[in-house]
């Protein structure tokens, strides 16, 4: 039913009530005294050299990828969490058929040192 | 309810309408984001909770870190601003003219199903169910039963092969990506130190002499 999602609502409107709230505050209460030196980076910060618009390294990418396929495969586990008894033994099986496909690929890709960050 | 879907409606053609004019790409996609989370809503309201959850996980959450990692992968740069020429006029045109005639053939209820596109009498086409083999009389058990369980008896049961396939739809692109981005070299060639000081021994020289200064 829908009003079993009223809890989302509440707290999406919470978590954006408190972030614009935060901000509010901070702009009608708080100081603003702006000066180059307030500008420069904190402390041990680094002096930016160059733009940070720069390409990144493909390792993102892989990275990205592997998560969409294993967050794909979990999406597949909660229909399957939702009638696992009424499926009993049969549900368990063809899930466990379904993973052990995806875990031969895990398998790959670590053996492959995709997973390293190198 | 309907207040909730002109709320969620609206703020997904706003947040689409950013994905189109920011110039920043970055900013588009979280735009998308906007706007798929307010069409998962949608889903919600319809009482379709499965593809609410669909498009919470796999639309904004995997697709959506597929789409910023391109992003900054290619790092494009600001986009020039678009400008009101011939081309844009059409686009937009073509755009609007499908939308209105995708309502109204919605509204007269021309909807497509296994016979083709065919009217339907005025008011039928609201009704989700019809043009499926969905029992009429079983709607409100599925809608209290949930229609998470009904998508999971389906496709458990009924689509038992494709849902098997899939894994290995989902093998195949884990081991596509890995291949396709894998270092060619293997994990015992020598590191670029290495190389570079065979190449050209004097290198450590000037490197014991740096530490020695």
């Amino acid at each position: 039913m829908l009003s079993d999602f009223a809890p989302i609502l509440v707290f999406l409107a919470v978590c954006v009530a408190f972030g614009a709230g935060v901000q509010a505050l901070a702009s009608w209460f708080g100081p603003r005294r702006p000066s180059a030196a307030k500008d420069l980076p904190y402390e041990c910060g680094i002096v930016p050299v160059e733009s940070a618009r720069r390409r990144f390294s493909v390792s993102f990418y892989v990275t990205a990828m592997l998560f969409i396929i294993f967050d794909v495969e979990s999406i597949f586990l909660l229909p399957w969490a939702t009638i696992v008894r009424q499926l009993k033994v049969f549900g368990v099986v063809e899930m466990g058929v379904f993973i052990a496909a995806l875990l031969i690929g895990l398998i790959y890709v670590w053996a492959k040192g995709a997973l390293r960050w190198d | 309810m309907t207040g909730i879907i002109w709320v969620a409606g609206g703020l997904a053609a706003l947040s689409a309408l950013g994905v189109v004019f920011s110039p920043q790409p970055l900013y588009s996609a979280l735009s998308l984001v906007l706007s798929i989370g307010a069409l998962a809503v949608i889903f919600l309201v319809l009482n379709a909770q499965f593809l609410f959850v669909v498009q919470l996980i796999v639309y904004a959450g995997a697709v959506m870190v597929l789409f910023v990692f391109i992003i900054a992968l290619l790092s494009p740069d600001r986009e020039e601003r678009f400008r009101v020429d011939a081309r844009f006029a059409i686009g937009v045109t073509f755009a609007v003219g499908v939308t209105v005639a995708m309502l109204l053939a919605a509204r007269n209820g021309i909807t497509f199903n296994g016979n083709g596109f065919r009217a339907q009498q005025i008011g039928q086409a609201s009704d989700p169910y019809h043009g499926f083999a969905f029992d009429q009389s079983d709607n409100g058990l599925v809608n209290t039963a949930g229609n998470v369980q009904s998508v999971g008896g389906q496709l458990f049961t009924t689509f038992l092969l494709p849902f098997e396939i899939t894994s290995m739809l989902l093998l195949v692109s884990a081991i596509g990506a890995v291949y396709l981005t894998r270092r060619r070299r293997d994990p015992n060639a020598p590191v670029r130190r290495e190389r570079a000081l065979a190449r050209e021994p004097q290198l450590e020289e000037d490197r014991i002499e740096v530490e020695v200064r």
